[in-house]
């Protein structure tokens, strides 16, 4: 569990200020856009760049502590794996210099196939090797939280998805909870207990599942699937506040994997994509604003 | 990839251009002369000075990049207003013509003077115009900036970064620099070392001021024995000695490219 008060950082000129944060589950999301504020909130609670206020983690205050004695992992966007050492020793730097457990290590090299590359040098290794070699040296140092600030923002969706996924195996079995940045909305498919959407340094919105999400802006959800902009109003569309016929409204066509469809319709000059319940045999689509969310932007 | 890119082909002119800006003055030096004028030379004590000018410059190298090492991981890391203006004061010395330099390091290190009173009671005996001390102050004052800035650039730009997730792994600071920091400076102190070594092998001005006959048997510093025998209108002893410092720096400086490269 994650409770921030009276939380102020400030790095060149920037600003982030949390009067008060709780998260309370283990899978947590960070969302905003790019110089919203999320890498300098995320290395302030690692401790690496200096914050006021209360940042608690699992009741334990660790605002004052300096980054070693935080037990937080942080993954950059970069990895910043250690180039001049091999895969190995960056695995054990923790387990050599800190708190880190051996145990892990060799539970981690044998489920994340990692044995092969043990004697490489870091800067040997690809890129989606290394993604998996921060993650297995960050969860080594035995970490109750987790932050990862788009780590994987330069794969593409569906090993986006998986490493996620694995992820959330790992914070099962070892018991730590992850805070993990991104301005990628299709991340949020995965799951998660909060989502914090953050702007200019400033929390938004703590939302707990997408129907609750109710600031937009944040998400970088203008391509969101189910979100309409009409007379000058934002809208979560639904099954129910789409009307199929053949004789008036849009075109549409249907996308989607299977088990979740879409409709893809333009009104005006803008696209929208709503999900469906079923395939439809009509012509057109029509939008049945009475059914349809009313939000804020 | 280059081909068709109109740019680099524009902008090549300027690279021959600055190259051969470059390259000209070296060429025309070292063709002055026949090679044997210049061979005769090493006999004017040109070598020897070059020794003594080489061994001196390393020292004070050293000295320059044992100093960045802690300078710039306190600077990097200070937050502090003051501690960062006043790390901007380190570009002086590069600005404050060398002659001046020399003044000012006689009327600060002169044993009549107060800062050399004060090191002359501590060490008795203390002298400083013509003493080997002098050079590596004065030198150490001069090339001491490239070798921190080359340091800086590197430690806070990237290194810092480095350690900090070494850190966050739960290793201390000191861990964290020893293990991870200074292992990924091995180029960078290696490239400040050689900026510092050249700039102090370069230097005459302040020499000129506080060390002129450093050296026995009337040898001078290798700049300064250039600059004399031009002023003593010998041009042709000049460019012998300036080839010779040309070649063996250039020799000295391949090496270190491919120390550098072995790396």
């Amino acid at each position: 569990m994650i409770r921030i008060r009276n939380y102020r950082v400030e790095r060149g000129g920037f600003l982030a200020d949390i009067p008060e944060l709780i998260l309370s589950g283990k899978k947590n999301f960070v969302i905003g856009k790019n110089g919203s504020g999320k890498t300098t909130l995320l290395q302030s609670f690692a401790g690496i760049i200096e914050s006021s206020g209360v940042f608690e983690v699992n009741g334990e205050d660790l605002s004052e502590l300096p980054p070693e004695r935080r037990n937080i992992g942080y993954i950059p966007q970069d990895l910043l794996l250690f180039g001049k050492m091999t895969v190995e020793s960056n695995l054990l730097a923790s387990v050599r210099y800190g708190k880190g457990d051996a145990e892990i290590y060799n539970e981690l090299v044998n489920k994340m196939h990692l044995e092969s590359l043990l004697s490489k040098k870091a800067t040997e290794i690809s890129f989606g090797q290394a993604q998996k070699v921060a993650i297995a040296r960050a969860i080594i140092s035995k970490p109750k939280l987790v932050l990862m600030d788009e780590p994987f923002s330069f794969q593409d969706e569906i090993s986006r998805f998986s490493l996620i996924s694995m992820i959330d195996e790992l914070s099962e079995k070892y018991g730590f909870d992850y805070l993990y940045a991104t301005h990628n909305s299709r991340d949020l498919e995965t799951g998660f207990s909060s989502l914090v959407s953050i702007d200019g340094g400033r929390v938004i919105e703590v939302a707990n599942s997408i129907p609750e999400v109710r600031h937009f802006r944040t998400l970088s959800l203008m391509d969101y699937r189910n979100l309409a902009f009409i007379n000058d109003r934002y809208y979560l569309l639904n099954p129910q506040s789409l009307y199929f016929n053949d004789i008036e409204g849009s075109e549409f066509d249907v996308i989607g994997n299977g088990s979740t469809n879409y409709v893809r319709f333009k009104i005006g000059e803008n696209y929208f994509f709503s999900s469906i319940n079923r395939e439809p045999t009509e012509r057109f689509v029509k939008i049945d604003l009475k059914n349809a969310q009313e939000i804020e932007y | 990839m280059k081909r068709g890119n109109s740019l680099f082909y524009l902008f090549l002119p300027f690279f021959a251009l600055y190259l051969l800006f470059i390259i000209t003055p070296i060429f025309r030096t070292l063709t002055y002369q026949s090679f044997s004028y210049i061979i005769n030379d090493t006999s004017s004590g040109i070598v020897q000075s070059l020794e003594y000018t080489y061994l001196l410059a390393l020292l004070v190298s050293l000295l320059s990049i044992g100093f960045s090492i802690p300078y710039v991981y306190f600077v990097s890391r200070a937050r502090n207003i003051v501690i960062k203006s006043l790390d901007s004061l380190l570009e002086l010395p590069i600005m404050i013509p060398h002659t001046v330099v020399g003044i000012m390091m006689l009327i600060t290190f002169l044993p009549t003077m107060p800062v050399g009173r004060f090191l002359a009671r501590i060490f008795p005996g203390y002298g400083f115009l013509d003493t080997f001390l002098a050079v590596v102050i004065t030198l150490f004052f001069l090339s001491s900036t490239y070798a921190i800035r080359a340091v800086q650039i590197s430690y806070s730009g990237e290194v810092m970064k480095y350690e900090n997730i070494g850190r966050t792994l739960g290793m201390t600071p000191l861990s964290s620099y020893f293990v991870i920091g200074i292992p990924m400076m091995g180029k960078t102190l290696l490239r400040g070392l050689v900026l510092a070594w050249a700039r102090s092998v370069s230097e005459v001005g302040s020499l000129l001021i506080v060390a002129y006959s450093v050296l026995p048997n009337g040898i001078h510093l290798a700049g300064v024995l250039i600059y004399s025998q031009f002023t003593s209108g010998a041009l042709e002893y000049a460019v012998a000695s300036s080839a010779i410092l040309i070649i063996t720096g250039l020799i000295t400086l391949l090496l270190v490219k491919f120390l550098e490269r072995e790396k």
